[in-house]
């Protein structure tokens, strides 16, 4: 495999939680909404 | 359409293809001309890939599921952003260090020419042929919708887009998509002013919402574990994922987006662009058919939504039927309209008794209308052979020329284009990329100055332009094209991924390993597809992936025992 030389990044650890909570934030608003019209 | 109308058509084209072609002079070397020299920030890339992804079909079919289905095809998007995640810490950087101007280039230094040659042909195939249907799809709607020749409207889309792709290049591509990306919002924001504003002013947005929420609309999630339901949260997550996967980490349309971009932090921002945007921005779309489906409720609804296929029942063999299905259908609405404007005022006055029964009553009306129109439906599909007919795609565009105000319904054709023309010109870039750098420089002509690489560059744009438009043109007599087009694209992509995997996931894959495991890979999706073809389409990618992962492993171990290699950890 080759070796490119490393670039310096930032750690991505942060950003996963973000995105992940805002995902699980819109899913449940979107299963709030389903329920909260159907009633 | 009115004067005003084109006019707003006219500036939007104007405003894009001239944008376009004063890139011309910052694309005069092939590292600016397919990768912008590597420079581009990444809310620009990132809205790129959003616009690449997002095409017409996206705007008018997924705006008809919303009318027909509700939200429930939002769960399509949820590996989306696990997936953006994964591709953030994979390929980005991988490719971004490698210097690579295709993903399929990269399997050479990993693997050897054959499998780079092998993966980059299937992309021209997959991509050129799917390009002439993202063309091909609006322009029928359009024609039928505004009455314009087809072919005519193919060019009308295919042509500018090809010329300013093949002159700007991806720097060309990327600032038009960015401003593609603004028309396509406020095109979708105002259809939402105008839905919501065109209720009647005794039922408030809240109650219309109920009324469609009743029909079970607003539910988006369905937790049952079923291959062969498409549209559910696991097949959404897991067979997504993989989808996700493949389509932004292995397609080169989508991969050559971030290459774009000025580092791996920003290339990384780009997909999380996506990440954070993307399904919210799908829930909103497919609101805006749920909207739709309100606003019929109160306004007079056409039984089938293509125009032309109304005309030729009309006036062909089963015209009676026809007219005695329309009559019902006259009814069955207006009866639906008195129970909705019930609903409504039942649960303005909070009578939680009269709030069921009016539900129940509307609920009743509702199924009466789908019924009449699925009979409808079954006429088309008995009178004109064509079995897979449906008029969900044509819902939105009648709505826009039926209701939307003039300069609006401009407005509106404007997106519907711009989505078009945003896929397009990536898909055209990134046809011409691999064309001259996996096979025409790689294999044909290795040593050549930059000048003439450029002129080939333009040139292959240019022709997979016409080719789009050709295809376009011929797909739009054939609907099973579009299926096959549709299907090759499945085989390919989970199998692609797999690929992939080998490649920077293992160390011990070989180049036989990873050939083989992609032919195998194909053939176990090939299998899946005609031999269970009950089972969801999304599942396909995992069977791809797992099966190119395990035989190219397995293959590629056996390998290395023949050839007396020392074993590598993985």
């Amino acid at each position: 495999m080759t070796s490119p030389p490393p670039e310096p990044t930032r750690p991505i650890g942060a950003t996963a939680v973000r995105v992940i909570a805002i995902e699980i934030l819109v899913i449940v608003l979107l299963w709030w909404a389903g329920a909260h019209f159907a009633a | 359409m009115h004067p005003i109308d084109w006019a707003v058509v006219g500036a939007y084209l104007v405003w894009v293809i001239y944008d376009g072609l004063k890139r011309t002079r910052q694309s005069n070397r092939v590292e600016g001309y397919f990768l912008a020299n590597r420079s581009l920030p990444w809310w620009a890339v990132g809205l790129s890939v959003m616009a690449t992804q997002m095409s017409a079909i996206t705007l008018v079919g997924t705006t008809g599921q919303g009318y027909a289905d509700g939200l429930r095809f939002v769960q399509f998007y949820f590996g989306l952003p696990l997936a953006m995640l994964i591709l953030g810490v994979t390929v980005v950087p991988f490719f971004h260090r490698a210097r690579v101007f295709t993903a399929y280039e990269y399997l050479e230094r990993r693997f050897d020419v054959k499998t780079r040659t092998l993966t980059s042909m299937l992309f021209l195939l997959s991509r050129g042929m799917s390009c002439g249907v993202v063309i091909a799809a609006p322009a029928v709607i359009l024609s039928i919708i505004l009455g314009w020749n087809l072919t005519l409207t193919v060019l009308f889309i295919g042509l500018p887009t090809a010329l300013y792709t093949m002159l700007g290049g991806v720097q060309a591509v990327t600032w038009t998509d960015v401003k593609q990306m603004a028309v396509i919002v406020l095109g979708v924001g105002a259809a939402i002013a105008v839905l919501v504003l065109g209720l009647p002013a005794e039922v408030s947005l809240p109650e219309a919402l109920h009324i469609a929420g009743s029909t079970g609309r607003l539910q988006s999630l369905d937790f049952r574990f079923s291959l062969t339901e498409t549209y559910t949260f696991w097949s959404g997550l897991l067979g997504g994922l993989f989808l996700m996967l493949s389509y932004f980490g292995c397609d080169q349309s989508q991969v050559q987006r971030y290459l774009t971009a000025r580092s791996i932090d920003e290339g990384r921002s780009s997909l999380m662009m996506s990440a954070y945007v993307k399904i919210p921005l799908q829930a909103i779309i497919l609101l805006v058919g749920v909207l739709v489906f309100a606003f019929y409720l109160f306004a007079p609804s056409p039984m089938l939504f293509n125009p032309k296929h109304e005309q030729q029942m009309r006036s062909g063999p089963a015209a009676a039927a026809y007219a005695a299905l329309e009559t019902r259908f006259e009814a069955a609405v207006a009866t639906r309209e008195q129970a909705a404007r019930a609903a409504a005022g039942a649960r303005r006055q909070g009578d939680l008794a009269a709030i069921e029964a009016t539900a129940r009553a509307f609920g009743g009306a509702d199924r009466e209308v789908a019924q009449v129109r699925s009979e409808a439906v079954a006429l088309v599909r008995g009178s004109t052979g064509d079995l897979a007919y449906t008029d969900v795609n044509y819902v939105f565009p009648t709505f826009i020329v039926s209701w939307m105000p003039v300069g609006l319904v401009g407005l509106l054709i404007a997106a519907i284009i711009a989505a078009a023309m945003s896929t397009i010109a990536s898909e055209l870039n990134s046809l011409a990329t691999a064309s001259v750098i996996d096979i025409y420089r790689r294999l044909l002509r290795p040593t050549a100055p930059d000048a003439h690489y450029l002129a080939v560059s333009r040139f292959a744009t240019g022709f997979w332009g016409l080719v789009a438009c050709g295809v376009a043109v011929y797909a739009s007599t054939l609907g099973s094209l579009i299926e096959v087009v549709n299907r090759f694209g499945s085989f390919f992509y989970g199998s692609l991924l797999g690929v992939f995997v080998l490649a920077i996931g293992t160390r011990s894959a070989t180049g036989t390993g990873a050939f083989i495991g992609l032919i195998c890979g194909m053939g176990a999706v090939a299998y899946v597809a005609f031999q269970h073809p009950a089972i969801s389409f999304l599942w396909h990618n995992v069977v791809g992936a797992v099966v190119v992962t395990m035989v190219g492993l397995a293959i590629s171990l056996a390998e290395r025992r023949l050839a007396g290699d020392p074993p590598r950890r993985d």
